[in-house]
Parts: structure tokens; C-alpha cells; sequence
């Protein structure tokens, strides 16, 4: 014992000042040697002996989020003790920022969390994620859900785990106490929002103070309900024009409701608009159930919802739901843990432990899973998405962030110049295309 | 002590003296250029790759694709560019102006000693001291639809000027030029009031005598005795105008629609958190070359002064 610590002061003497001025140099030429920014050369097929690390890379940073995430790499390391499993986890703006450089990472994390969508097809082409048909089970998940998991040459590269839905979230108390009901149609939703505002109330709230991307759910779901998914995924792939008529035209519906949103939302952020609509200054609010998570305990179960009016019948109903769930990348040293981990989030159990622990209203992506926490609100998005015809993912999903802007950009000056929708439609797609590169 | 030490092993052993200094001039050669290869690799080395970025077409993950000068002939037709490219130029004479005007001014009025002028010294001085984030978080109070301004407005009867102050195109920019001008005025002050102490009272005193005035002094005196420091003042301006980020990050994100972009926000969304980084750096290169650009005639013009001087 003494000796071994006699033996390492010993080291620690000779570490030499020179040595260390001498190591530090060469990290400095090695890494400008080798490193160059813009070098995405795949990673040299991995030697040999294969690792039994498994590192899952997570952008959940919500407390009971990464409990959840922990609990599943738990029960994972007790079915296969082979495997020494480790959580990372990262902020999710950070997350989304640095994924491309992950995935391009020689030793890349071998796990990470994603959503399906067109970034995740994009990542599949380039080849950077790992093919999992061989795990991703053949019964539990919809058709839909299936499809969203598959890349262009059919095979599967996403494991979907959890989704949610968009919807008009209301409070059922304050709908009894002004004598309003769900509507169905356009029309009834537009004769609701007259009804509210004759009341003295602001019908719809849409902070966009820091949220400006909230505009994208209005015009997704006016775009499903008018035009129909197909031309939406067209239009958003860049086969059609922002310039299109049938664009036009649901401008022009939504400038039928746009006097009946809150006048300050321009100046609101998204948890002051949250509080607003918690206090039923604003009575109807286009979101997903995680309006419901940031309220308080009392208020949950006065929270419910209604699928966003129909606007022409004769259009099959599309709903937006979101699918969140894992990826593993293509450079993992090892696969086999991967594809084994991937295999396991895919399971009824895991989904349900998931969503125990972490507590998020969200479903479960297998239809053989249950929510462990089951209520109304939960139930109802279950339903109607399950009833829908088509299945969306969100704005930014089906297309990316640049995209997102350009949206942006286009539908907050709308809300300021309704009259001036050419011109807008106009530098929009001119915003798109350019943001594509073409 | 040292250098006789060594003489006199010199003289000994002269071939021990030859390896000695290369040694020692090793160890200096080796302070210098580790510091140097780190810099090289930190900060020049990611430099000159953003430069030959701004050269290519990339998303960060496919290979990129060289496209020579495009991405700097497109600045001229994106309309969101000249947006910011004229919202910074604004930024630059407003903030920058009014920051220095304003500083100066606090610092005549701050200068001569009297009761609780310390008091109001550091009042001006304290919103420097909040970070940036705070501030904004401050302000954006301040601006909410039934906030203090539009509440004073209100108050006062002047209900028709009520604005979404940062959600309103017309009124954005402006609306971040207030804080940002709340905390740089404090910071020049200071620096203005350093200056100031440099001033030798003897020669307002000779002057004086002499029956010079008031304005007088201040134009004749004071003003020339101030010249190293608005050397300072000017080049720490442009720079904090150029590199400002994080109110308008942290307030309104460049927008609504783009009204309040200025360059460094414009550079961040496309190439930072957007996808399209050839584009992303070709607007670095430009920011760069407009900060170096307006120091460099700035010093070159102040050294040629002080030449003729």
C-alpha cells in the first residue's frame, strides 16, 4: 500500500514543467492538425472488440423528465446486465443545437432522444442513424405511427415512445358559467367567439411575446382542415408555394377569427398568456396538453378540450401528433446495446414506466400500453387522434427551424397587416425557398 | 547575481554555457508559442474556418459545398439583411450618440464635489452592474401591455399613445435603445469622470485669472485636456454597439418580423440556430469586418492626429 503511494508521488515528481509545456504543445499542433470544421468523414469502421457502454443522450431536463429517463436505463441494466448504462442530459434548445454534431461525433452517444419527423428522415439519409427494423416490434403501433418511424428506403430508424396532441383548450367552468358549448364547425367556433366577446371576454389567446412559433399551429391545422395533409406536406417539402391560392385561402379564414384574439397578445409571454387563460381573460387557447402541465393541481381537472372546428366537410380529418421517442446513431461502438435498448423502449411496460415516473400528460405511442395515469383529458386526445384520417407532426417537425421563421416572420406581420397578404405570401415563399438553399 | 553565476561557468565550461541558452531559450521560445498555438487553435483557427464556411453552402451535416462568393452577393437582395444591416447603422448613431452625449452630461453634472453626489453617481451607475438578461427581464415589465409606461400613459390621459411597445414594428427598435441606453450611459459616465479628474485645476484657476468664463474653459480646456480619454470612450462604443446581442435577444428575438433585427441577431438565427451556417458565417465575416473596419480608421485617424500634435 505505502509503496504503490510512494511509486505515484514519484510520477507526479517527474511530470517535469518542460514535459508539461512539451505535452501541451502537442495537444495544440495534434488538434490543429487534425481538426478541421466543416471534415463529416464517417467514422473508420469501429475495431474490433465492441463496447458494452451504453450512453443515452437526453434533452428531457425536466425533473421528473430525467427521473423517468433514469428509471428506463434502470430496468434496462437489470434485463441486461451486460450493459453499463449512462444519462446524459442537456437542455433542450442546447440539445437540438447540438445534435448535428453529435451524430457526427466519431464516439458518438450510442442512444438519443428525438422526434419523428423530416430531421429525423434528413439524418436518415445521411446515413447517420442506426437501422433498428430488426427491433422495432410488428404489432402495438399504428399504421401512422409505423410510417413516421421509417426512412425513404422502408427501413426503421425511429422507435416512437410518447405523443400528444394539438386541440382548443378551454376550462369547463368557465363554459358553464358564460353558457357556451364545444363547437364543431367554423362557423359555430366564429359564432362562439362573437358570443365571448359580447360577454367581455377575449375569445382566443395567442402570446407571442416569446412564442411567436404558436402562429405555426393555426396555420398547420387551418391548412389540414382546408386544404388537407396532403398539399400540407407538399407545401412544407417545398412542392408547392407559399404563393399557392389554397395558401390564400386560409389566410383569409384565419383573418375571419383574428379580431378575437387577445389585442395584447403581441406583448405577452407565453406563461403570462398561460395565466391569462387560467383566469379566463382569454377563453380559448390553440395548444397541446402541456398548457394542462403548467397548471396548478386544482385546476387540472377543470381543464378540457375540443378538436379544432371543421372547416370543409369534405376534407379528411388530419390531427397534429406530435411523436416523441429515441434514435441511435449510426457511429455507435455498440450496436447491439443500442438496437437491445431501442427494443426495450418500445414495450408496453416501458412506455407506461416512462410516463409513471415522469408524470407528463402524454400517451403512450404503443397501443398495447396503458396510461399510467389515466384521466379525461388524457383519454379524449387518445380518442381523437385515433379517429383521425392522417396524422401530422408540427410545423417545425415536418419541416426544421428555418422553415419556422420564415412562418414566423410571415404570420405575425399578417396578424398586423391583414390586408396585405400578397405581398406577405410573397416574401414568405421568397424566405422559404432562400432558407432551402435555392 | 544571476548573470555572474553564469559568466563564470561560461568561462569554465564553454560548451555547457552553448547548451544552457539554448535550453533557457527554448523555455521562452516554448512561452510563447504554446500560448500562441492555443490562441491559433481557439480563436484564429475557428476564425479562418468560419471564413472559408462563408465560401460554402452547409447544413452542418452533409458535406459542404464550395460556392465562392454567393452567399455575399445574396446579402444584397435579402431584404431581412438590409433590415439589419440599416437597424445597426441606427443603433450605432442612437445608442452610441445619445450613450456618449448622455455620459458626458452626467459627468459635468457629477463632477464637482457636494452633498450626495456619490448617492447619484452610483444610481447612474448601478444598472451596469445588472447583467444584461436582468435587465431585459426589467424592461420587458416595464413594456407589458398593462405595464408602467403604458399605466403612466394612462394615468395622464394620454390613453391613444398606449403601445405593445416591443410587439409593435414601428416602436421596437427604439424600445431596446432605452435599456441599452439606461446602462451604457452609466458606464461612460464613469469613465467620463476619470477623465475629468485628469483635468489639472491649476489651469481652470490660470484661466480664470485671466477672466476666461465658463464655456470658455469648458470649450478650451476642458474638452482638449479630455482627449485620451474619448479615444477610449469612442472605440469601447462602437464596439458595444456592434456586439449588441442579448437585450435584443432576450426582449424580442430580432422581431416582430424582423423590425428589431440587427446583424448579430440575424447571424444567430440563420447560422446558430438555424441550419444554414455558409450563409450564418458569410454574416459573421461581414460583422467582423465592420467592427475592425470602423476601429481601424478610428485609431488610424487618432494617430495621425497625435502625429501632427
Amino acid at each position: 500500500m505505502s509503496q504503490r503511494h510512494e511509486s505515484r508521488r514519484d510520477v507526479n515528481r517527474h511530470v517535469s514543467r518542460r514535459g508539461f509545456l512539451a505535452g501541451f504543445g502537442a495537444l495544440g499542433i495534434a488538434s490543429t492538425l487534425g481538426a478541421c470544421a466543416t471534415s463529416t468523414s464517417p467514422r473508420p469502421a469501429a475495431g474490433g472488440a465492441s463496447s458494452t457502454g451504453l450512453v443515452l443522450k437526453s434533452r428531457e431536463s425536466s425533473d421528473n423528465a430525467r427521473k423517468g429517463m433514469q428509471a428506463l436505463l434502470d430496468e434496462f441494466a437489470k434485463r441486461h446486465p451486460q450493459y453499463t448504462t449512462t444519462l446524459n442530459t442537456m437542455e433542450a434548445a442546447a440539445f437540438q443545437q447540438q445534435i448535428r454534431a453529435d451524430l457526427t461525433l466519431s464516439t458518438p452517444p450510442d442512444v438519443l432522444t428525438w422526434f419523428a419527423g423530416e430531421i429525423a428522415s434528413d439524418f436518415a439519409q445521411q446515413g447517420l442513424l442506426l437501422d433498428v427494423t430488426s427491433v422495432f416490434p410488428a404489432q402495438g403501433y399504428s399504421e401512422q405511427f409505423a410510417k413516421l418511424s421509417t426512412d425513404a428506403t422502408g427501413k426503421k430508424i425511429f422507435i416512437p415512445t410518447v405523443y400528444y396532441w394539438w386541440g382548443v383548450f378551454y376550462r369547463k367552468s368557465f363554459f358553464d358559467k358564460w353558457g357556451v358549448a364545444e363547437p364543431k364547425t367554423w362557423d359555430e367556433f366564429i359564432a362562439l367567439c362573437k358570443t365571448l366577446q359580447g360577454k367581455g371576454v377575449s375569445p382566443l389567446a395567442l402570446p407571442l411575446a416569446d412564442a411567436a412559433w404558436l402562429t405555426a399551429s393555426w396555420f398547420d391545422y387551418l391548412n389540414l382542415r382546408i386544404n388537407g395533409a396532403d398539399f400540407h406536406r407538399a407545401l412544407l417539402a417545398g412542392q408547392e408555394a407559399y404563393t399557392d391560392a389554397r395558401v390564400t385561402k386560409v389566410l383569409d379564414t384565419w383573418k375571419e377569427v383574428l379580431p378575437y384574439f387577445d389585442p395584447d397578445s403581441k406583448g405577452l409571454a407565453s406563461t403570462e398568456g398561460y395565466a391569462k387563460w387560467q383566469q379566463g381573460k382569454d377563453a380559448m387557447f390553440l395548444c397541446g396538453p402541456f398548457l394542462a402541465d403548467a397548471m396548478p393541481a386544482d385546476v387540472k381537472d377543470d381543464i378540457s378540450f375540443f378538436q379544432f372546428p371543421i372547416v370543409d366537410p369534405a376534407v379528411p380529418v388530419a390531427e397534429e401528433a406530435p411523436l416523441d421517442g429515441f434514435i441511435a446513431s449510426a457511429h455507435t461502438a455498440n450496436p447491439e446495446g443500442a438496437k437491445a435498448f431501442l427494443g426495450f423502449v418500445a414495450t408496453p411496460e416501458a412506455q407506461e414506466l416512462y410516463l409513471k415516473i415522469s408524470g407528463n400528460a402524454l400517451l403512450p405511442a404503443n397501443s398495447g400500453a396503458k396510461s399510467p395515469i389515466s384521466t379525461p383529458l388524457l383519454e379524449k386526445g387518445r380518442a381523437m387522434v385515433a379517429g383521425a384520417a392522417d396524422v401530422t407532426q408540427f410545423f417545425n417537425r415536418d419541416t426544421n427551424d428555418d422553415q419556422l421563421n420564415a412562418l414566423t416572420t410571415a404570420l405575425v406581420r399578417f396578424i398586423d397587416e391583414p390586408d396585405n397578404g400578397a405581398e406577405i405570401q410573397k416574401q414568405w415563399q421568397s424566405d422559404s425557398a432562400k432558407a432551402r438553399g435555392n | 547575481m544571476a548573470s555572474v553565476a553564469k559568466s563564470h561557468r561560461a568561462a569554465a565550461t564553454p560548451y555547457r554555457r552553448t547548451w544552457h541558452g539554448s535550453r533557457d531559450a527554448l523555455v521562452l521560445l516554448a512561452f510563447v508559442l504554446v500560448p500562441f498555438a492555443l490562441e491559433m487553435f481557439w480563436t484564429f483557427w475557428p476564425a479562418l474556418n468560419s471564413l472559408y464556411i462563408s465560401l460554402t453552402r452547409w447544413d452542418g451535416i452533409s458535406p459542404p459545398e464550395f460556392i465562392g462568393l454567393d452567399n455575399y452577393l445574396q446579402m444584397w437582395s435579402d431584404s431581412t439583411f438590409l433590415l439589419a444591416l440599416r437597424n445597426t447603422v441606427l443603433w450605432l448613431v442612437l445608442f452610441g450618440g445619445l450613450s456618449v452625449l448622455g455620459g458626458f452630461g452626467l459627468a459635468l453634472l457629477l463632477d464637482k464635489p457636494r452633498r450626495g453626489v456619490g448617492v447619484y453617481r452610483a444610481i447612474f451607475f448601478l444598472p451596469v452592474v445588472f447583467s444584461m438578461v436582468v435587465t431585459a427581464l426589467v424592461w420587458r415589465m416595464i413594456y407589458q401591455p398593462d405595464g408602467v409606461v403604458n399605466g403612466l400613459l394612462s394615468a395622464v390621459g394620454l390613453d391613444d399613445l398606449t403601445k405593445i411597445w416591443l410587439g409593435d414594428p414601428d416602436t421596437a427598435l427604439y424600445a431596446l435603445i432605452v435599456p441599452a441606453l439606461w446602462r451604457q450611459m452609466g458606464y461612460i459616465m464613469v469613465l467620463f469622470l476619470a477623465g475629468l479628474k485628469t483635468v489639472d485645476p491649476l489651469l481652470h484657476e490660470a484661466a480664470r485669472t485671466d477672466g476666461a468664463g465658463t464655456f470658455q474653459r469648458f470649450r478650451h480646456i476642458t474638452l482638449p485636456q479630455l482627449r485620451p480619454i474619448t479615444t477610449i470612450v469612442l472605440a469601447v462604443t462602437v464596439i458595444d454597439a456592434l456586439r449588441s446581442f442579448d437585450i435584443v435577444w432576450a426582449l424580442t428575438k430580432g422581431g416582430p418580423y424582423h423590425s428589431s433585427e440587427l446583424l448579430s441577431t440575424y447571424q444567430f438565427s440563420t447560422g446558430v440556430l438555424g441550419s444554414q451556417l455558409g450563409y450564418g458565417s458569410a454574416l459573421a465575416v461581414v460583422i467582423f469586418i465592420l467592427a475592425v473596419g470602423t476601429i481601424i480608421v478610428y485609431v488610424l485617424r487618432n494617430l495621425g492626429e497625435e502625429e501632427t500634435a
